[in-house]
């Protein structure tokens, strides 16, 4: 049965994911967000409702009445910044998200989350899903999700049923974050590695992440999907270098040049971080500790129980992603 | 009163229970069976450890048996009243005990170190009740002529047993030092009762209640119950940590003498404390239990054996013949049937003459040659089974080799005698070269000529005894020890006969055959089948130093028509064929049939074998240390067959082959199927497979399954045909997300798709989530990423064989591979290696 579905954060590339996948099964979608629903996306068939996530509960209600669920993708991604900024888009926001869901009488919340929550930089290798745990999480923005995370779990019940899906490193046709920054990075042949190269790590082609989200919108009052997180991935690892390469590649530009040892990328990570902080400067440094760690360190995950929990699996494979990409960028350069 | 056993790992303090037997308080963990228990099991500790020991007995049982593990008096939990205890004193403590906890039905005793002699005191005593004994590194005795372990010895002088044993810590904590494998927490918890001097009392009283000798308060006790177990005719398990520096393996071959039907599992590695360093211990004991004891299952039965040819009857035929049975081309010599058959049997007769039993076991450290030979038909003429523990174990696996087989004599050359000596094997030492100082040295009791002689003046009076029977032990050959140590593999007389047997219907030997043993090893069964032999000019101990002109001189030594040979020998034979001169190539041709076995071998090396051996038939029998040769396969079908994994024929005549079909997480079916396409481990049986394995209960007992067949630990399938492909080790088998992934076919399609000699497919991550990674042999770094294009080659090249899409493509400069073979790859320890690297850089490191 078709439903009525809102969408926080329709604007970013899990949230458009999301609505389209939604779409393409015939619910209805409400964009909810502080500008106005990109052209694409009301082109589709989504509508649009003007609501700021850490505004007036009362404004965040409004679109919310009437729905069915709310699938919770808006978040600040940055890097860098100081910390208020995570805590009061990321924490307080989600706060006000479930508490507006749970005033429009809505029964299913969809929080989008990041493995990163759980992840306190050993190398996770098959892993399951873990605790969210922000004590131990490895950046501002880690730290913020993971808070946000305990905050939806918490919120699961009778009246409301919380699914948390964790995309984890999201990349296609239409991503202005990773993708675009590997390619503009490659294009400029400032592309590394740091360290071997050899981790292996899990990624999500874009249209996947937004199918997992739908299908837990779709079985969220299911025992097994809402009250714990679900990592959500290709199921198909790769190591650092060869995504790299390849993403590279569908841009016809040179993977990476040079490995960057990873004690080195790390303390210049921290080095560039405070340098960030301490001036302000727009925008991410070329590195920060945190992502030295991601692009050094196997990350990937046991995808077993969250294909049997959601009854999903991974439409587009590496392969055909990599094809997409390549003919979308057609040579032509996307820019961050 | 409840003992303070709350927050220890591993025990349920409802467990915890204090009995009172007359007056003095014994502290029990028992774990109440479900109904009336099936069977008791009465589990006694030693010195000074406590009922801890057997908490995962305790956890692990079937719910139907009652599992009972007392605290010795003055030990672990239980009260510590004045008075020394004497070993009389703890068995009527334990028949107390079981009176007090109401002990009724049959009861299994289980016991480690000096509990050992007090379960058995208590076993004697209830001998209506008692249903089986299980003892771990335990004695009744001491050895004739041996000291008592050092290190009781140590603690028993006076001013030191004192110091050691109560005073201070030293003595329990010893104890857990005796072991290899034990984390901060248990170690902590065996600690936990004997915290003061005071608590550590009865530890000492322990120590000196063990008799050294005759006139000690407790020697009349020990001697009546260590006479006492010669009669015990229930079914008995000695489980036993092989490297135990108290109770060592002189005191298995003490209680193996006074229970010869006892089953031995023993755990290579081990140290005293068994049950902690081989975790494989008290799931064994259980399954031991419930299938000698439980279920009443006979030990296997090996008497019933039908007629046959001994196994050096042939030799014994030919006592006038002077032809040629074993030339070696390597010191020239020639040894006539008359000589060898005459030499066989002087040795035969002189070792009996030296005191050597029907059953003795008799190492064999000689390398293959013409005394060699001699030895083992004389051995196996008296009956006494030889020991082969050959070089490609390396020196340590030898000895771990010979160790665990508990070889009594030795005959070998200066080098094996000097091992033999550093193993301190308690029987005769025979030298096989030179003789004059070095026999002294190397405490030889003869030189292998002496011992000839001496069998001539011996069989001037005498005449051998009747060949042994069928069911005799023969042989202990070992694996390779590929996945962990070398397990002993023993073959009884009858079975060597059927594997004989087995090789003439095979492959048509007749008396006008010839055999060239370019695996040295096998020159010796040429007497068994009554074919000259050649050893060809090599160095034995590397087979890539055999040449294809030694071949042919070798041929040409015996009027060889079949060559034996492994894979690396073939490689070097063919890579030097274009040495050959025009009449060595015309001898070649003479060689009907080429045996290749050992190791998987690559059909190019085959075609290049067939271009130099024309005439020649190429064998690849498949088969192992426990059951050889068990298939055929034809050049033809190799040439032209491409499957999931290596194709290695149809099974023999007298050979079965069927398949336990593996589930989704890997694990063999216990049932078996012969459905084409179905892969599982293979399981086969024949008359010439192995008769056990040796000092390994729980390994044979799982082998064994089903009852008669032997479990290959190989995995493969049946195809529409009936013929058999291998796709692995079991133990290699990749459990990925969908269920279980053999490595061979994709390592084929690996080594073709990059043009690399050879492969290896490994998983990495938890079994069931498992990513397949693909290592290629290629020059470059120890273990490095290929590049990406190479590895999007080896990607396709695999998916398009098994459907599989591996996650990364490294290169390694050397693969390791086995030692005897040099070419089986050890897949487990790749992975562990892949896995360091595909896991990145730790946070910290």
């Amino acid at each position: 049965m078709a439903e009525r579905i809102a969408v926080t954060g329709a604007s970013g590339v899990v949230g458009a994911a999301t609505v389209r996948s939604l779409l393409a099964r015939g619910d209805a979608v409400v964009g909810v967000q502080r500008g106005t629903v990109p052209e694409s996306l009301q082109r589709a068939g989504a509508t649009g409702q003007s609501a700021d996530i850490t505004g007036p509960i009362e404004e965040l209600q409004r679109a919310f009445i009437g729905c069915d669920a709310v699938v919770h993708a808006a978040a600040r991604v940055d890097m860098t910044g100081p910390w208020e900024d995570f805590e009061r888009v990321n924490v307080h926001g989600t706060r006000n998200v479930l508490q507006a869901a749970r005033l429009a009488g809505v029964r299913t919340f969809v929080m989008v989350s990041s493995p990163s929550v759980a992840h306190a930089g050993h190398p996770l290798v098959g892993a399951g899903a873990g605790r969210a745990d922000p004590d131990r999480a490895r950046s501002h923005y880690a730290r913020s999700k993971a808070m946000a995370e305990l905050l939806a779990l918490e919120a699961d019940g009778l009246d409301l049923a919380v699914a948390v899906v964790r995309p984890h490193l999201v990349w296609g046709v239409g991503d202005s974050q990773l993708t675009a920054r590997i390619i503009d990075r490659a294009r400029a042949g400032r592309l590394v590695v740091i360290g071997s190269g050899a981790a292996l790590i899990d990624t999500t082609y874009v249209d996947n992440a937004g199918d997992a989200i739908a299908a837990a919108v779709q079985r969220a009052h299911i025992d097994g999907v809402h009250g714990h997180p679900l990592v959500v991935s290709n199921g198909e690892p790769r190591t650092v270098t060869e995504m790299l390469t390849r993403i590279a590649a569908a841009a016809d530009a040179p993977g990476p040049r040079a490995a960057v040892p990873y004690v080195v990328a790390r303390a210049g990570g921290h080095v560039l971080e405070r340098v960030w902080e301490r001036t302000g400067r727009e925008g991410d440094p070329p590195v920060t500790a945190f992502l030295a760690e991601q692009l050094a360190t196997a990350h990937w995950f046991d995808q077993r129980e969250t294909r049997t929990a959601l009854e999903w699996t991974p439409r587009v494979s590496l392969d055909e992603g990599f094809a997409r990409l390549a003919e979308w960028l057609g040579g032509v350069a996307p820019t961050s | 009163m409840t003992a303070p056993v709350s927050g220890l790992p591993g025990i349920d303090p409802t467990w915890s229970t204090m009995v009172d037997i007359g007056g003095v308080r014994m502290h029990v963990l028992e774990r109440a069976a479900v109904g009336d228990p099936e069977v008791t099991i009465l589990a006694v500790h030693g010195n000074p450890t406590w009922s801890y020991l057997w908490r995962n007995l305790l956890a692990g049982s079937p719910a139907g048996w009652r599992v009972i593990a007392v605290d010795q008096i003055g030990m672990g939990y239980s009260d510590r009243p004045a008075g020394v205890r004497r070993l009389v004193d703890r068995v009527a403590d334990l028949g107390a005990l079981t009176d007090a906890l109401d002990v009724t039905g049959p009861v299994v005793t289980v016991a480690h170190d000096w509990g050992g002699p007090v379960s058995l005191g208590w076993a004697l005593e209830h001998r209506d009740q008692l249903a089986g004994v299980v003892l771990t590194n335990t004695a009744v005795h001491q050895p004739a002529g041996s000291p008592a372990p050092s290190v009781i010895r140590l603690a028993r002088q006076p001013l030191l047993l004192n110091a050691v044993t109560r005073r201070s810590p030293t003595f329990v904590r010893g104890t857990t030092w005796l072991s290899r494998e034990m984390s901060p927490d248990v170690a902590r918890a065996f600690r936990a009762p004997y915290s003061s001097a005071d608590r550590r009392r009865a530890v000492g009283d322990f120590v000196a209640d063990i008799p050294l000798d005759a006139r000690h308060p407790s020697a009349a006790t020990l001697d009546a119950i260590a006479e006492g177990v010669r009669s015990l005719d229930v079914p008995v398990l000695l489980a036993w940590g092989s490297d135990d520096p108290v109770f060592s393996d002189r005191y298995l071959r003490d209680l193996h003498a006074r229970l010869p039907h006892a089953d031995i599992h023993r755990y290579e590695k081990a140290r005293h404390l068994v049950t902690e360093d081989a975790p494989a211990c008290i799931p064994d004991v259980i399954e031991w239990i419930e299938s000698r004891v439980a279920d009443a299952i006979p030990a296997r039965d090996s008497h019933a054996v039908p007629p046959f040819e001994a196994i050096g009857a042939r030799l014994e035929e030919r006592r006038a013949d002077p032809g040629v049975a074993l030339a070696d081309l390597r010191s020239g010599r020639r040894v006539s049937w008359a000589m060898l058959a005459t030499r066989t049997r002087e040795i035969a007769a002189g070792l009996l003459d030296l005191g050597v039993q029907p059953g003795d076991r008799i190492a064999l450290l000689v390398p293959p040659s013409a005394d060699l030979i001699a030895s083992v038909y004389a051995a196996w003429r008296i009956g006494a089974v030889v020991v082969v523990a050959d070089s490609g174990l390396g020196v340590r696996g030898m000895r771990r080799a010979l160790r665990s087989a508990q070889a009594l004599h030795v005959i070998g050359i200066p080098a094996g005698l000097g091992l033999a000596r550093s193993l301190d094997l308690p029987g005769r030492r025979v030298l096989v070269g030179r003789t004059g100082a070095a026999t002294r040295v190397l405490g030889a009791d003869a030189s292998l000529a002496e011992v000839a002689r001496r069998g001539r003046e011996w069989l001037a009076t005498s005449s051998l005894p009747a060949v042994p029977p069928g069911g005799a032990d023969a042989l202990v050959a070992f694996t390779s020890g590929a996945t962990g140590p070398a397990k002993g593999v023993v073959y009884t007389q009858v079975r060597l006969a059927a594997l004989r047997d087995a090789l003439r219907a095979a492959y048509d030997i007749t008396g006008r055959d010839g055999l060239v043993a370019a695996f040295a090893p096998w020159a010796v069964l040429g007497p068994a089948l009554g074919i000259p032999s050649a050893i060809p000019d090599m160095d034995l101990t590397d087979a890539s130093t055999l040449t294809a002109t030694a071949i042919a001189d070798a041929i040409d030594a015996v009027g060889g028509s079949i060559a034996w040979a492994s894979p690396t020998a073939l490689r070097a034979v063919v890579s030097t064929g274009d040495d050959l001169s025009d009449a060595a190539r015309t001898t070649l041709d003479g060689l009907r049939l080429l045996l290749v076995a050992g190791a998987p071998v690559p059909v190019s090396l085959l075609d290049g074998a067939a271009l130099l051996l024309p005439s020649a038939s190429l064998a690849t029998p498949y088969g192992m240390t426990e059951a050889l040769p068990l298939t055929e396969v034809t050049l033809d079908e190799l040439r032209s067959e491409r499957g999931n994994g290596v194709l290695v024929g149809r099974p023999l005549p007298g050979v079965d082959v069927t398949i336990a079909p593996l589930d989704v997480r890997g694990v063999p079916a216990t049932v078996t199927a012969d459905h084409p396409g179905v892969t599982g481990e293979i399981v086969v049986r024949s008359a010439w497979m192995r008769e056990r394995y040796d000092r390994r209960w729980a390994t044979q007992h799982r082998a064994d399954s089903p009852r008669g067949w032997h479990r290959t630990g190989d995995v493969g399938h049946l195809d529409e045909a009936g013929r058999l492909w291998v796709e692995g080790r079991l133990a290699h088998v990749i459990v990925g997300p969908q269920g279980p992934i053999t490595p061979v076919a994709g390592e084929l399609a690996a080594q073709r798709a990059a043009n690399v000699p050879l492969a290896a497919l490994v998983g990495v991550g938890p079994a069931g989530a498992q990513v397949v990674a693909a290592v290629l042999l290629m020059p470059g770094p120890v273990l490095g990423l290929a590049d990406v294009d190479l590895t999007m080659v080896v990607r396709e090249a695999i998916r398009a064989e098994t459907g599989q899409s591996v996650a990364a493509v490294l290169t390694m400069r050397s693969l390791p591979v086995d030692v005897r073979h040099r070419s089986k790859v050890d897949r487990i320890r790749i992975a562990r290696e892949v896995l360091a690297l595909l896991a990145g850089e730790d946070r910290d490191g």
